[in-house]
């Protein structure tokens, strides 16, 4: 699985750079060109997803067999009325973090437009993996929701990173801050809808 | 133990027999060694059935990160698992291996975990394994080649019993972190463990080029415990056969590994086939291997031929290094070593010594945050044991040493540590009555450096004797002693060569030409590791072109791919007519300098500064505020400025004036957030309005920030935090920075922060972005 950035991604890159549409010097252009370069040669993507019978209860939503209740009212709404979702855990890898890390210092300019081709490419693989799924499954996903969306606790990314064993398949470690690494990872729970 | 005397069986997985058993798992599944010991005991016994030799204790995750929401303690948990497997392996005369895998937290620099926390957990468990009984001690599925470090330290320094590690690689033969193959085998060669492998992640077949690959770089037993192949990716499961596993594990057999078992989808069966095929094979006790290694975590040189050890990280003798150190500027140190990286350095010195510095903690500081920009070994420059001690502790990799030379004092001092932490040495040879002017006297002194090397068990192959350089301006005669030295340690101590090669034109013209000709002449002569500035084109180009001659470089394939199609000497950009305004509105740096060199002739730099460089600056960062530019023009006009400033230091350094400073700023991530890009940002911005930055990084701990205000009594100190969870250190920082009763204001920013929130937490100014952050500082510390 592995995930390119092309032209139809760059409208996604600028947005997370804050453009609104006035014109680009060549100099930018360069930068942005070179970042898109560089993304797609050192992003490795990983990614992991289970299947869930889930339920709604009082806190919110219960994964049957798992032990675990993802709390809070948001995420019941996404799912209202649906009996399945998947927990999901993607990541671009650890050498992008370190590319950012050094452009950060060398090239400041390049180093922004690396981290928003990051953040484009990680978005991306998530949608990959949903399409991913659906097609297996024969279902369509709902929207992605993480740990820190709406009322979901941000500290529900321990059960998430338990549950997808994430470490050992995709090498995302949590710490105690609830921070993953690596940086750009993702993960979330959709819901599964007959087609 | 001998590892090579028979091959040792291990066990296969644990987790999928307690899936088949249905066990609850609770939070860790280490939990059952207390709750149900029996069906632990179960396990372990079906693979004492079927020939293991060796077994795992139930406690890959019983450390005190993992087990933190558990109702029982590490101690109580690791015990319960040593003791289970005990009492079902001395039925059958099998050992027991305490089992630990990673702690789960992310290390510094990338997350916040500290090496000495690392450190006291695997500690922990070892110290309650081995008196539970454990006969040996091994991690395993282990990603993180420093955290294994970490564990390895711990085991060493707390443990009697042999110490096994394995990793777990992807396809492209690093770990999920980045840890190399050889860089791990190498490492851990050094750290005299005493067997290493893979297991997990892949099955037999794609595991094996692996191990060979560690075989070439290490004389360790080696040890295989494989996945039953490739998950299926639809059901997680695995579809290879006992047969087939067994059969796909012979070559690992034949190549004569030591330990053979299982990981995940493993079971009985497979073991009790791989049992019945380990009877045809012996492990083989590889010939010695006499290249001497160097690596980081991620790369390794093996040093066959001429490598460049870049010299620049050094202060000595460079006034803006110096500054940059007392001024905390690690990113300008980081600069340095990834230009060098850039020029094909191979190996970097690392020198921080100053008076007035605390060259300890410093030391430390950059040699975790280089590991973060540049792959490349490091050779550890100081005359402070302390220092080189904290460093190779603390070191992802097998380093180079830099400090002794004849002295029996310092020799005693130094090479025990290096001996410790597995680092190859270099020595000087010179002794307290200076460097002897005769080459005879220089291998003397070799002599007794490579005698105590030895003495403490540093091999010939990891020592680098340094013939050292004279200048030729004034001892003229002597320079051929140098070369003979070369040469005869060589001959007569098969050891390796270093020598920092320029100080050999002291005092002389066209410096170069005399530089690239002795660095030519001490290559003839031997010479394996030339520190120098590999910034320098022609040094660098008569190693590439020494390397063609010697016939080392086949083909001249590297010389070609190097220098087809490049021109001697690069054309300096040309003149423009574009208003310096322009210029940095364009983002066009090397035009901006030149337009700054252009107008120093005619007007003072001051004047430069806050007629064009200045008003550029607002004027973009107006067009920022407006929304008519985005982030990334920017900076990219910041950069541009930056060049333009860039010139006016040099040139007011040059006339000897002081440099502009318009006052200093610390910068601080919060404690607990490790996402600093915003911060990184607003201190490329400040930079350019001519602020001195102190940035203390990610992850600052709150007494850092304090001190750092205090010793370098700013007016101003700016805080990030991305998280919300993190906003509680800032406030805490905050009222540290209060209580300490500095004079100082405090602005914060970061991406869960509103003005509103920011005078909550007690700031004095809330920073929305980086423009907003420069004119606070204008209005705190003045234009």
């Amino acid at each position: 699985m592995t995930v390119k950035l092309d032209d139809s991604d760059r409208k996604e890159v600028l947005r997370y750079l804050g453009y609104r549409g006035s014109e680009i010097t060549e100099v930018v252009e360069e930068k942005l060109k070179a970042a898109f370069n560089i993304c797609n040669k050192i992003i490795n993507v990983r990614q992991v997803w289970k299947l869930y019978s889930i339920r709604e209860s009082k806190e919110g939503i219960t994964l049957e067999g798992a032990d675990c209740v993802l709390y809070g009212e948001s995420l019941k709404k996404l799912l209202k009325g649906l009996n399945e979702a998947i927990l999901f855990c993607v990541t671009i890898g650890i050498d992008f973090d370190r590319e950012v890390e050094k452009q950060m210092i060398k090239d400041p300019t390049l180093g922004v437009c690396l981290n928003a081709c990051g953040i484009a490419a990680i978005e991306k693989a998530c949608d990959n993996l949903q399409l991913e799924v659906e097609k297996e499954l024969g279902k369509k996903t709902t929207t992605r929701f993480s740990p820190g969306y709406g009322d979901l606790p941000l500290d529900s990314q321990k059960d998430f990173i338990r549950l997808l064993n994430t470490e050992k398949i995709a090498g995302v470690r949590l710490n105690e801050n609830n921070l993953m690494n690596p940086l750009k990872s993702v993960t979330a729970i959709a819901g599964l809808m007959e087609e | 133990m001998d590892f090579f005397d028979k091959i040792l069986i291990l066990d296969g997985a644990m987790g999928t027999e307690l899936v088949k058993r249905k066990a609850p798992m609770g939070h860790i599944p280490e939990e059952l060694n207390l709750t149900h010991p029996e069906i632990i005991k179960e396990i372990h016994e079906s693979y004492l059935k079927v020939g293991s030799n060796i077994i795992y204790s139930n406690t890959f995750s019983a450390n005190a990160y993992k087990c933190k929401t558990s109702k029982y303690s590490v101690e109580e948990i690791v015990t319960a698992g040593v003791k289970n497997a005990k009492e079902v392996a001395s039925k059958y005369n099998a050992l027991v291996a305490l089992d630990m895998g990673t702690i789960g937290d992310i290390l510094e620099p990338f997350g916040n975990l500290k090496f000495d926390s690392a450190y006291d957990m695997y500690k922990e468990m070892i110290v309650a394994g081995e008196k539970a009984g454990a006969d040996l001690l091994v991690f395993e599925t282990q990603t993180d080649l420093l955290e294994v470090k970490a564990g390895v330290l711990a085991a060493k320094e707390n443990s009697k019993l042999p110490i096994l590690v394995t990793m777990t690689f992807e396809p492209n033969g690093r770990t999920f972190n980045g840890t190399l193959v050889e860089a791990m085998a190498i490492t851990l060669s050094a750290l005299k463990v005493d067997a290493i492998g893979v297991n997990c992640s892949l099955g037999p077949k794609e595991l094996l080029p692996f191990v060979k690959r560690m075989r070439d770089v290490s004389d360790l037993p080696l040890i295989v415990k494989p996945n039953a192949g490739l998950p299926d990716p639809k059901t997680g499961g695995y579809d290879m056969t006992a047969e087939e596993f067994a059969n796909e594990m012979i070559p690992f057999m034949e190549m004569g590994v030591s330990m053979v078992g299982g990981c995940c989808g493993t079971d009985p069966e497979f073991i009790s086939a791989l049992s019945k095929a380990a009877k045809n094979y012996k492990p083989k006790r590889p010939e010695k291997n006499n290249k001497s290694y160097l690596s980081s975590g991620r790369a390794f040189v093996d040093v066959t031929k001429v490598h460049v050890v870049g010299e620049r990280i050094n202060p000595t003798g460079k006034k803006v290094f110096k500054e940059a150190l007392l001024n905390h500027d690690i990113d300008y140190v980081k600069n340095q070593a990834m230009e060098q990286a850039e020029a094909n350095a191979e190996i970097l010195d690392v020198n921080v010594g100053l008076p007035k510095i605390d060259e300890e903690s410093l030391m430390v500081e950059v040699v975790k945050e280089l590991q973060t920009v540049v792959d490349l070994p490091l050779q550890i420059d100081s005359s402070d044991a302390n220092v080189i001690e904290k460093a190779l502790r603390i070191y992802n990799g097998k380093a180079l040493v830099n400090s002794v030379n004849g002295e029996p004092e310092v020799l005693d001092k130094i090479l025990p540590i290096a001996a410790k932490y597995g680092a190859a040495v270099i020595g000087l040879t010179m002794d307290k009555d200076g460097i002897p002017s005769e080459a005879k006297k220089r291998v003397e002194i070799a002599g007794r450096i490579v005698d105590r090397c030895h003495h403490y068990g540093i091999e010939t192959k990891d020592i680098y004797i340094d013939c050292l350089t004279l200048t030729a301006s004034v001892q003229q005669k002597e320079v051929k002693e140098t070369l003979d030295a070369i040469r005869e340690v060589k001959a007569k101590y098969g050891v390796h060569t270093v020598l920092g090669v320029s100080n050999i034109s002291f005092g002389l013209p066209r410096r170069e030409f005399i530089n690239t000709t002795f660095l030519t002449l001490a290559m003839q002569a031997g010479l394996d590791l030339p520190i120098i500035n590999p910034n320098n084109a022609a040094m660098m180009g008569a190693v590439n072109a020494y390397h063609v001659l010697a016939n080392i470089d086949k083909s001249a394939t590297i010389y070609v791919e190097r220098y087809a199609d490049t021109v001697a000497v690069k054309e300096e950009a040309k003149s423009t007519e574009a208003s310096i305004k322009d210029l940095i509105k364009k983002g066009l740096g090397d035009l901006t300098a030149r337009k700054v060199k252009e107008l120093l002739e005619t007007k003072d730099a001051l004047d430069v500064v806050n007629e064009d460089l200045i008003p550029a600056l607002d004027e973009v960062g107006a067009l920022f505020e407006k929304g008519t530019i985005f982030l990334p023009q920017l900076l990219s006009s910041a950069q541009a400025a930056e060049s333009g400033f860039a010139v006016i230091k040099e040139h007011m350094a040059k006339n000897n004036k002081e440099t502009i400073s318009k006052g200093k700023i610390v910068l601080a991530t919060v404690k607990g957030d490790v996402h600093d890009i915003g911060k990184n940002i607003v201190k490329t911005i400040l930079e350019n309005y001519g602020f001195t930055v102190i940035d203390l990084g990610k992850d600052v701990p709150i007494e850092k920030v304090v001190e750092a205000a205090r010793e370098h009594k700013v007016k101003l100190v700016g805080l990030s935090a991305l998280m919300t969870t993190t906003v509680s250190s800032m406030e805490q920082t905050i009222k540290a920075l209060r209580d300490a009763g500095l004079d100082c204001k405090v602005m914060v920013g970061g991406a869960v922060l509103t003005e509103e929130f920011a005078m909550q937490i007690g700031a004095d100014f809330y920073s929305k972005d980086a423009k907003q952050s420069a004119d606070i500082a204008k209005m705190v510390l003045g234009d």
